[in-house]
C-alpha cells in the first residue's frame, strides 16, 4: 500500500476517476494494454537459421513490416543460411529469404511467401524520451515456440544516447541514437526484437548483445525506427547495402605528443595516467605553460585516461591541428591551447 | 489546515502541481485515454528526475591499474551526487577501486573539475570527494529515513552515458537494513551504469547511494556480479549522514574487528556463544572469555550470531562498543574499542624444551628444569644449560614449566627477559632476547628421558559407536597408563593403505618418541568425505580419553585429502589440538590461529612438483602472515608414500611441542 505516497496516490486516484469515469481504471487499463499487445505480438515473427554451436544461438526475432511478408530484423550469422525459417504467432512456419541488409546499421530485411499477414508499419513509428514506460517484444531465450507469442518484458528507457559520443567502447558498427533500456534485454534471441509504447506504438528494434567495453556490463538498448527507416527502404528498393562505417580515419601527417614538445613518463603500464616528464625548451607546450609534473586529462574536451589513449587520439589530429590540452596541476585543471607552427617544419 | 499542510509539505506540493496537470489534461481530452495512471506514474518518474539530476554528475578518471581483486577495472565514466554546495560529493568505491592518479567531476554543463579523495568507508563502499568549485553546487535532498517503506518507488538515477543527460531505472524499495544492516535494497537496475548515483523517491530525494554490495564478501568489488538482476543496494542516506561527517575527517573508516571466534555451526541458528577471544585484541582487552554469551551489543539485545555481526558491521574501528555478555549466570557489562587490524599473535621462542615432570618421575622441583637447550636458540645465546633450573622470570617466581610458558607465551619476540637460572645451589641471571619461532625443524633432539615401562609396542583398534570409520592404533613400546604420551591422530592420503598396514612407517618413530599414533580408514576407500572431519574429531576426544595423553603434545596430520581434513579438524578443536602436520595437503577453510592460552604449530611437507605445491606455497604465505609457527619439511619432487625418515621426522617434531 505505501507504493506510491499518499499525497500522490490521492492525486492520482482522482486523476484516474475523472479519466475512467466509474470503470476501476487499473483493470480497464491492462485489459486494453493486454489487446495492444497482443495486436504487436501478432507481427511479431521466431527467426531459425545457421548457428546452434559454440555458444551461438540458431534463432532470433523479427517484425513483419508489410501484408506481404517483409520482415525487419537485425543482420547476424543467423541470417547467414539459406535454409531460413520463420514462424509466425500462429505456428506457420515458412521459408525465409534475405532480401538484403545494411552492414552499417546491422539491420536486414527478409522475405516470406505469404499475404494478408498481420504487420506494424513502419511509418506508424513514433518516438519517446527517458523515463517512458515501454514493453519490449522478443524470443528470448527461445522460449516461445510453435504459436506460442513472443515474451514480452517491462521497463524504462533509461536515456536517449548516441553510442557515437562513447567511441570504442562498443563492438558495433552502428553510431546513432539508441534508447537504453533498464530492462534485461539483451538476450540471446532478443535481437531483431520490437520496443513499444505502453500504448502499442512501435518505437524501436532490439539490437544484438553488445557489451559495454568501458563498464564490462550488458548494454540493453533498442535502435529507433526512425535511424533504420533509410536503410530500410532502400533494401526493399533494392539498392545496395551501405558498407559498413569505417573507423574515424587517422591523420596522414598526425600530431603527436613529441611534435609539440611534451616528454611523457614512460608507458609501461596497461593503462599509464600520462604525467608531463619534461617539456622542451622553446617547444609549442613550453610557450602554452605546460610544465613537469602537469598529468594531461582531455583533448579537445574528451578525457584522455592513459598514455596510450592520449596517443591515439593525437593519431586523429593533424600535424598543424590546433589542440586544447586539460592538464591536472596539483589541484586545479587548467587548460592551453597550442599547435605547431607551419615555419616549424623542417 | 490543507493550505498550512500544503506550506509544510513540499510532497503535498509536488503532488498538488500534479494534480493540476492532471485536471488540465483531463479537462482537455474527454475521452482522458493519456491520463491513466500510469502515464501520471511516467510524468511522476521524470519530475524526480528532473529534482535531483543537477546533483549527480559524472566522474571521470585519469590512469589507474587495470584489474581490481582479479577483475578488469572499467574506464567509466560513473556517477556522484553532490551532497554539499561547498563541494562535498559521495560516490561508490567501487568508481575509485582501480586507484586513479586524477579523479574529474564533470558537471551536467560540461564544465570539468579536479576533485580529491578525503576518504572512504570500507565498510559501506562509499567515498567521499572534495571539488572546489567557483560557484555552490546545487546538492541533493535526502528523504526522511523514518519515512522510507518497502514497496515504494524507487529511482536509481546515474551519468554513466552522458554528462548532460542523467540514466535512469526505475523499481522499488525492495528491502531495508539489508547486507548486515548496512544498505537497503532495491528492484530497480543497478549496475556500474549508476553505482555512486543516487537512489531517490518520487520527489527526487535521496534514499540512498547505489553501491555493488553482497552480504558474503567484503571484497571491493563484490556484489558486481548481481548487477542488473533486480537485487541492487544503496547505502542509505541515514547512515550517511554519520559517515559524511567522519569521513570529513580525512581517514578513512574500517570495519570494527572485535576479535572473538563464535561457537556456532550456523549463524543463523545458534546463539552468539565465545570460542575463542584473540589474543591483543578489543574482546581481551575488554575481558570476554570462552564460553561467554554475548547477549548485547551496544545496548541492542542479540539472539544469534548473525544478528550479532549486524550489530557490530554498524560500527567502526575506533568506536567504543558496550558489550553484554552472560557468564554462569550473570549478566557482565563491558566496553570494547573496536580495531581495524587485529593483529595476529608471534608466539615469542626462548628455546628449550623443559623437563616433562611426571616421566621424570620426581617431586617436583622449584622452578622449571631444563632438558634441553636448541643450539643457536635465545637460551642457547644467552648460555643457558641444560640441567639448569628456570626459578625466575623478571623477577618473578616461576613454580614449573607451565608457569614459565604462560609468563613466556605473553611476550614479543624481540623481547629481552631477564631469568633467574639455579643450578646446584647457585643462581645466576641470564638476559636471554626472546624470537620469532624458526622454520626449521630442529635436528637431532634427543628423546626425553622418561623411565619408560617395558611394554613392547603394541597394535590395537578403536571404533566409534555412531561412525563405520575403524581406527588402528600403535601404542609406542614403552607405554604406561600413568606416564603421558604423545598422541598423533593421522588422516591417510585416499587410495592410500589403511589399517594396521599404515601405521608401518610410525612405529620405529613412535618408539623412539614415545609417540600414540591412531589411523583412521576412510569409509570410502577412495575419499574422504567433508563430514568425516566429525569423525575424527570424536576419535580425537576418544584417544585422549582412552589413553593417558600428554594435552601439549596432541597433534593431528594427513596427507593429501587427509591433511586438508586434519586443517578442518585442528580449526574446529583449536582448543585440544596443538600440532598440525600437513603432506602435500591442501589449506581449505577458515584460517587458523595462534594463541598464547591454546598454542598451535604447524609442519608443512611440500613436495615441489605436486599438484598443488603453488597453491600449498601461497597458503605458507598466508600461514606467515598469520604469524603461525610454521615448520617447513622438503619432500622428494613428487608426491609419494610416506617414508619413514618423514615419519621420524615428523615424530621428532611432535615430541617437541612442548618446547619453550
Amino acid at each position: 500500500m505505501n507504493a506510491i505516497p499518499t499525497p500522490i496516490r490521492t492525486a492520482l486516484m482522482i486523476a484516474a476517476a475523472l479519466a475512467a469515469g466509474s470503470a476501476p481504471a487499473a483493470a480497464g487499463a491492462e485489459s486494453e494494454t493486454g489487446e495492444r499487445l497482443a495486436k504487436v505480438q501478432a507481427a511479431v515473427v521466431k527467426i531459425f537459421g545457421a548457428g546452434g554451436f559454440r555458444g551461438l544461438e540458431a534463432y532470433q526475432t523479427g517484425l513483419l513490416i508489410s501484408p506481404d511478408g517483409h520482415v525487419l530484423t537485425m543482420m547476424s550469422p543467423v541470417l547467414d543460411t539459406p535454409a531460413l525459417k520463420v514462424v509466425l504467432d500462429d505456428g506457420r512456419r515458412l521459408d525465409g529469404k534475405l532480401l538484403g541488409a545494411d552492414a552499417r546499421l546491422d539491420v536486414a530485411v527478409l522475405r516470406v511467401e505469404a499475404e494478408g499477414l498481420p504487420y506494424i508499419d513502419p511509418l506508424s513509428a513514433v518516438s519517446a524520451e527517458a523515463g517512458t514506460r515501454v514493453f519490449a517484444l522478443s524470443n528470448l531465450f527461445g522460449v516461445a515456440i510453435g504459436n506460442e507469442p513472443a515474451s514480452v518484458q517491462q521497463g524504462v528507457i533509461s536515456i536517449v544516447t548516441d553510442l557515437a559520443a562513447r567511441q570504442g567502447a562498443f563492438d558495433i558498427p552502428f553510431s546513432g541514437r539508441v534508447y537504453v533500456l533498464d530492462a534485461v534485454t539483451s538476450n540471446p534471441g532478443s535481437a531483431g526484437g520490437v520496443l513499444v509504447t505502453r500504448d502499442g506504438r512501435l518505437l524501436a528494434i532490439l539490437g544484438k548483445e553488445l557489451r559495454n567495453r568501458r563498464n564490462n556490463t550488458w548494454l540493453n538498448y533498442a535502435i529507433p525506427i526512425a535511424e533504420l527507416r533509410a536503410a530500410v527502404d532502400a533494401i526493399l528498393a533494392g539498392g545496395v547495402a551501405a558498407a559498413p562505417a569505417e573507423p574515424p580515419a587517422k591523420a596522414k601527417d598526425p600530431l603527436s605528443a613529441g611534435l609539440v614538445g611534451l616528454v611523457l613518463i614512460p608507458d609501461i603500464l596497461p593503462r599509464t595516467p600520462p604525467y608531463i616528464d619534461a617539456v622542451v625548451a622553446g617547444s609549442p607546450a613550453a610557450r602554452a605553460g605546460l610544465r613537469p609534473d602537469d598529468l594531461v586529462v582531455s583533448l579537445d574536451g574528451s578525457l584522455v585516461s592513459s598514455c596510450k589513449a592520449l596517443a591515439e587520439a593525437l593519431e586523429h589530429r593533424d600535424r598543424f591541428a590546433t589542440i586544447r590540452l586539460g592538464v591536472l596541476r596539483g589541484r586545479s585543471l587548467v587548460e592551453v591551447e597550442l599547435s605547431v607552427p607551419r615555419e616549424e617544419r623542417r | 489546515m490543507a493550505e498550512r499542510a500544503r506550506m509544510a509539505n513540499p510532497r503535498r506540493a509536488v503532488a498538488t502541481k500534479i494534480l493540476a496537470a492532471i485536471m488540465a489534461v483531463a479537462a482537455a481530452t474527454a475521452a482522458a485515454r493519456a491520463a491513466d495512471l500510469e502515464t501520471l506514474e511516467e510524468e511522476a518518474f521524470r519530475a524526480a528526475v528532473d529534482k535531483v539530476a543537477p546533483a549527480v554528475v559524472q566522474i571521470e578518471t585519469v590512469g589507474g591499474q587495470e584489474q581490481v581483486a582479479g577483475m578488469l577495472a572499467g574506464s567509466g565514466p560513473t556517477t556522484g551526487v553532490v551532497i554539499e554546495p561547498a563541494g562535498y560529493l559521495i560516490s561508490s568505491s567501487f568508481n575509485l577501486a582501480h586507484d586513479p592518479a586524477a579523479i574529474i567531476v564533470r558537471l551536467a554543463d560540461g564544465r570539468r573539475l579536479a576533485a580529491t579523495l578525503v576518504a572512504a568507508d570500507e565498510s559501506r563502499k562509499v567515498s567521499l570527494l572534495k571539488v572546489d568549485p567557483e560557484e555552490p553546487l546545487a546538492a541533493a535532498e535526502f528523504a526522511d529515513p523514518a519515512e522510507i517503506r518497502v514497496g515504494q518507488w524507487a529511482i536509481a538515477v546515474g551519468r554513466a552515458f552522458d554528462h548532460q543527460r542523467p540514466n535512469i531505472a526505475v523499481g522499488i524499495v525492495s528491502g531495508l537494513d539489508r547486507v548486515w544492516g548496512k544498505a537497503m535494497q532495491t528492484d530497480a537496475a543497478v549496475s556500474p551504469n549508476n553505482y555512486g548515483g543516487p537512489l531517490v523517491d518520487l520527489h527526487g530525494r535521496v534514499l540512498g547511494i547505489l553501491v555493488p554490495m553482497s552480504p558474503a564478501s567484503d571484497e571491493e568489488t563484490a556484489g558486481v556480479e548481481w548487477y542488473d538482476s533486480g537485487i541492487g543496494f544503496a547505502v542509505p542516506g541515514g547512515a550517511l549522514r554519520t559517515i559524511v561527517r567522519r569521513l570529513k575527517q580525512g581517514a578513512n573508516l574500517k570495519p570494527g574487528l572485535l576479535g572473538v571466534t563464535l561457537d556456532s555451526a550456523s549463524v543463523m541458528t545458534s546463539a552468539p556463544r565465545v570460542a575463542q577471544v584473540h589474543a591483543n585484541s578489543p574482546a581481551e582487552e575488554a575481558g570476554l572469555r570462552r564460553g561467554d554469551r554475548i547477549v548485547r551489543i551496544a545496548g541492542r539485545a542479540v539472539q544469534r550470531s548473525a544478528e550479532m555481526r549486524r550489530e557490530l558491521a554498524q560500527h567502526y574501528a575506533g568506536d567504543q562498543v558496550s558489550i553484554a555478555v552472560e557468564r554462569g549466570g550473570e549478566t557482565i557489562e563491558m566496553e570494547a574499542a573496536l580495531v581495524a587490524r587485529l593483529e595476529p599473535y608471534e608466539c615469542p621462542v626462548l628455546g628449550i624444551l623443559p623437563e616433562r615432570q611426571a616421566a621424570a618421575g620426581k617431586p617436583a622441583a622449584d622452578g622449571a628444569p631444563v632438558r634441553f637447550v636448541f643450539p643457536g636458540s635465545p637460551a642457547d645465546k644467552a648460555g643457558l644449560a641444560e640441567g639448569e633450573r628456570i626459578v625466575a622470570v623478571d623477577g618473578e617466581p616461576v613454580a614449573d614449566a607451565a608457569a614459565l610458558r604462560a609468563r613466556i607465551a605473553r611476550r614479543k619476540p624481540g623481547e629481552a627477559i631477564s631469568l633467574l637460572v639455579a643450578s646446584n645451589g647457585q643462581q645466576r641471571t641470564v638476559n636471554p632476547t626472546l624470537e620469532p619461532s624458526a622454520e626449521s625443524i630442529p635436528a637431532a633432539v634427543p628423546a626425553a628421558l622418561a623411565e619408560r615401562g617395558e611394554n613392547p609396542g603394541e597394535t590395537t583398534s578403536l571404533t566409534l559407536p555412531d561412525w563405520p570409520n575403524r581406527a588402528a592404533v600403535y601404542l609406542p613400546k614403552g607405554y604406561r597408563a600413568n606416564a603421558a604420551a604423545g598422541l598423533l591422530l593421522w588422516l591417510v592420503a585416499p587410495g592410500s593403505p589403511a589399517g594396521a598396514s599404515a601405521l608401518e612407517p610410525w612405529k620405529s618413530p613412535a618408539d623412539e618418541r614415545g609417540l600414540i599414533v591412531v589411523v583412521p580408514e576412510p569409509a570410502s576407500p577412495e575419499r574422504w568425505l567433508g563430514r568425516e572431519a566429525e569423525m575424527a574429531e570424536a576419535l580425537l576426544r576418544l584417544a585422549m580419553q582412552r589413553f593417558s595423553i600428554d594435552p601439549l603434545r596432541v597433534a593431528v596430520g594427513g596427507q593429501e585429502a587427509g591433511g586438508t581434513l586434519a586443517y578442518l579438524v585442528a580449526g574446529r578443536r583449536r582448543e585440544a589440538v596443538r600440532g598440525l602436520v600437513l603432506v602435500d595437503g591442501l589449506l581449505a577453510g577458515p584460517p587458523v590461529r595462534d594463541d598464547p592460552r591454546s598454542r598451535l604449530s604447524i609442519l608443512i611437507a611440500v613436495s615441489n612438483n605436486g599438484p598443488h605445491a603453488g597453491q600449498i606455497e601461497r597458503s605458507l604465505a598466508a600461514l606467515r602472515q598469520l604469524k603461525l609457527p610454521l615448520a617447513v619439511l622438503p619432500r622428494d619432487a613428487a608426491p609419494g608414500a610416506l617414508e619413514e625418515s618423514e615419519a621420524a621426522a615428523i615424530a621428532g617434531w611432535i615430541d617437541c611441542l612442548d618446547r619453550i
